[in-house]
């Protein structure tokens, strides 16, 4: 039986049989798709995960083979969102205000519907708060779980400069969710004992 | 507890893509395959090619080499068949008309001659060397240098160029004077071998 090929095997294939790039596709999609939707939505989230994928197909070249290719991956797709990032924002800032999310769309909506009108709700208004190289940071940090090596490959920046934009964003944070933290202890908990 | 832990819950439960969304992005993602292939493709044949011409010379030089220095080159390379293209080119110009034979071995000498002249050139003989060849066929050209006679004059140099094949132009210009003047017109070619 053959060993599942690598994502550096499989890019290295793609420049000769351009369809053995369909297994970085299969292997990765959902993935980035997730990270997407629930930094912009679902609507915008269909979008960008496709281009994502086109465009990684077309610049594969330029990959710095280390790995897993999904950091690689999740930095296109951060930096398509820059083409969104007023509506980004906008969605953001209202559903601080509001307390409702109209974009992203939930396994659950009714739980969706409750949480959405306490953490998350604070959660976006910070998040909307941030300068948006910060705001990158941080949700590749919290959303794709990279580590900081890894945002910075993403992203193409210094690891130094990773650490500036997270130590900012934890102060803007820490400063717009204070009285969230204060108010409700649970929200100290993590989101999966939220959304639960 | 590090405040930027807490946004890993921000949206957390959101549908995962379902099967209409993943074959929209992968129609995508054949779209972008698709035009790509030959793009890969092509350069890499060419490489293939580029490195194939370099080896064949790299191989030619060490024989050369080798040869010349046991004194055997010339032996070497005349024992090869040698193919020779042949082109007839019809020339019409304002002074008369005329042919000139092209003769290109693959290896040695292109030469060419005339004939079946008419006008100025009724019963010329001649021919000469072809200095330089080359180009596809809208860009063809070919400069032919040599002596010509026609009946009753002495041996003149001309140069002649013939551009575009199989049908283009021609242009005789004497380098020394004599009875044949400058001249041009119509051309048409074909070829054997």
């Amino acid at each position: 039986m053959d060993p599942v090929p690598t994502d550096m095997e499989c890019v290295a294939r793609s420049l000769t049989e351009p369809q053995a790039f369909g297994m970085i596709f299969d292997r990765h999609f959902h993935a980035v798709h997730t990270y997407l939707h629930r930094r912009a939505g679902r609507d915008l989230a269909d979008d960008l995960a496709a281009e994502t994928f086109a465009l990684a197909y077309s610049q594969r070249t330029r990959w710095r083979a280390s790995g897993s290719i999904l950091p690689w991956l999740y930095g296109i797709a951060t930096n398509l969102l820059h083409h969104h990032r007023r509506a980004e924002r906008r969605q953001l800032s209202a559903y601080g205000r509001t307390g409702v999310d109209r974009w992203a769309t939930y396994d659950d909506e009714t739980v969706a519907r409750l949480d959405g009108s306490s953490l998350d709700a604070r959660l976006a208004s910070a998040l909307a708060a941030l300068r948006p190289r910060e705001r990158d940071a941080l949700l590749l940090y919290a959303l794709a779980e990279l580590g900081y090596e890894e945002i910075a490959l993403a992203l193409d920046v210094p690891v130094g400069t990773v650490r500036t934009w997270l130590h900012r964003a934890r102060l803007t944070a820490r400063r717009e969710l204070a009285g969230a933290m204060d108010m409700t202890p649970p929200l100290a908990t993590t989101g999966v004992d939220l959304h639960g | 507890m590090d405040e930027l832990d807490l946004f890993r819950g921000f949206r957390q439960g959101v549908t995962p893509p379902d099967a209409e969304t993943q074959r929209r992005a992968g129609d995508r993602l054949a779209d972008a395959l698709e035009p790509a292939s030959p793009r890969v493709q092509v350069p890499s044949r060419r490489q293939g090619r580029r490195r194939l011409a370099v080896l064949a010379a790299a191989v030619l030089v060490v024989v050369v080499v080798t040869a010349s220095a046991l004194g055997t080159a010339r032996a070497i390379l005349s024992q090869g068949p040698v193919h020779v293209y042949t082109g007839t080119f019809r020339c019409d110009g304002k002074r008369g008309s005329f042919e000139v034979h092209l003769r290109f071995p693959s290896t040695g000498t292109r030469n060419w001659r005339i004939a079946n002249g008419t006008g100025a050139y009724l019963r010329t003989t001649g021919g000469g060397r072809i200095p330089e060849v080359g180009g596809s066929a809208h860009a063809w050209r070919a400069r032919l240098e040599g002596y010509l006679a026609p009946e009753g004059a002495r041996q003149q140099r001309i140069a002649i160029i013939l551009s575009e094949r199989p049908n283009g132009a021609f242009l005789l210009t004497p380098l020394h004077k004599g009875a044949l003047r400058r001249d041009s017109g119509t051309q048409s070619s074909f070829w054997t071998g």
